[in-house]
C-alpha cells in the first residue's frame, strides 16, 4: 500500500523576531545593513544630479539639508554607526586573529579596529572632503 | 559529493567585502556630506556644486564608486534575507531577481554618472 508522502512546510509568523530580545536585535542589525544601502541610493542620487548641473544638484541638496533631510541623515548615521560596530564585532568573532599562536582577546581586536576606523575616517575627512 | 557553488561563494565574498567598506566609510560620509552641513557644524560650502566637482578627481571618483556600489550591494543582500525572514520565502526567486537587478542597475548608473560628471 502506497503511503502518502507529506513534506513539512515551515511557516514562521511574520513577527517571530519580536518574540525574543535577541531576535529583535538580530533584525535591527539586518535593518542597519539596509539603512547603509538607503544611504548608497541617496549618494547615488547626488552623483546623478551632479551630471545634470547646478540647478538639479542644488534642488536635491536643499531637500537633504532641510529639517526632514537632517532627521533622515541622523537616523541613517545612527544605523550606519550601529552597522559598523556590529560588523567589527562580528568579524572578530568569525575570524579571531592570533598572535604567536595565542588568540587575541576579542575586546582588544574590536577596540583596535575602532581606532583604525576613526583614523581612516579622519583621513577621508581631510584628503577626500578637504575638511579643515 | 556535490560541486561547490562558486557563484554563491563569490556573492558572499562580495557581501563581506561590501560590509567592511560600508562599515569603514559610510558613517564619515554621512557626517560630512549630509549631517554636518545640515546642522551647521560644517560649512555648506563643503557640499556646494563647485566643491563637489572640484573634489571629484579620478581617485575620488573610483573611491566613491566603490563605496556606493559596496553599500548598495551589502545592504540589498541583507534586505533580501529580511524579506525571506519575515515570511516571503515563497517569493524567493522573484526577490533575488529584483534585488540583484537593483544592484546591477545602480552600479551601472554610478559608473555612468562618475564618468560624465564634468571636471574643473
Amino acid at each position: 500500500m502506497d503511503k502518502e508522502v507529506r513534506t513539512y512546510e515551515y511557516k514562521p509568523s511574520k513577527t517571530w523576531w519580536l518574540s525574543n530580545r535577541r531576535y529583535a536585535l538580530y533584525m535591527v542589525r539586518e535593518l542597519s545593513g539596509f539603512a547603509v544601502a538607503l544611504y548608497g541610493f541617496i549618494f547615488l542620487a547626488q552623483l546623478v544630479t551632479l551630471t545634470q548641473g547646478p540647478v538639479a544638484y542644488n534642488a536635491l541638496l536643499s531637500v537633504l539639508l532641510s529639517p526632514t533631510g537632517i532627521l533622515l541623515s541622523t537616523i541613517l548615521l545612527g544605523f550606519a554607526v550601529f552597522h559598523s560596530l556590529t560588523w567589527f564585532d562580528l568579524t572578530a568573532k568569525v575570524q579571531p586573529p592570533s598572535f604567536k599562536g595565542k588568540p587575541v582577546p576579542r575586546k582588544l581586536v574590536v577596540t583596535g579596529t575602532i581606532i583604525v576606523w576613526l583614523f581612516i575616517s579622519y583621513l577621508v575627512a581631510v584628503f577626500i572632503f578637504r575638511v579643515g | 559529493m556535490a560541486e561547490p557553488d562558486r557563484l554563491e561563494a563569490v556573492l558572499w565574498l562580495t557581501f563581506t567585502l561590501g560590509g567592511f567598506i560600508a562599515a569603514i566609510f559610510v558613517p564619515i560620509i554621512i557626517l560630512i556630506n549630509n549631517l554636518g552641513p545640515g546642522i551647521g557644524a560644517l560649512s555648506q560650502e563643503i557640499v556646494s556644486y563647485n566643491s563637489m566637482i572640484a573634489r571629484l578627481g579620478p581617485l575620488a571618483r573610483i573611491f566613491f564608486l566603490i563605496v556606493v556600489v559596496a553599500s548598495i550591494y551589502h545592504g540589498m543582500h541583507r534586505f533580501k534575507f529580511i524579506l525571506l525572514d519575515i515570511g516571503f520565502l515563497k517569493y524567493k526567486t522573484s526577490i533575488y531577481l529584483v534585488v540583484y537587478a537593483i544592484i546591477v542597475i545602480s552600479a551601472m548608473i554610478a559608473i555612468y554618472s562618475l564618468i560624465v560628471i564634468p571636471t574643473i
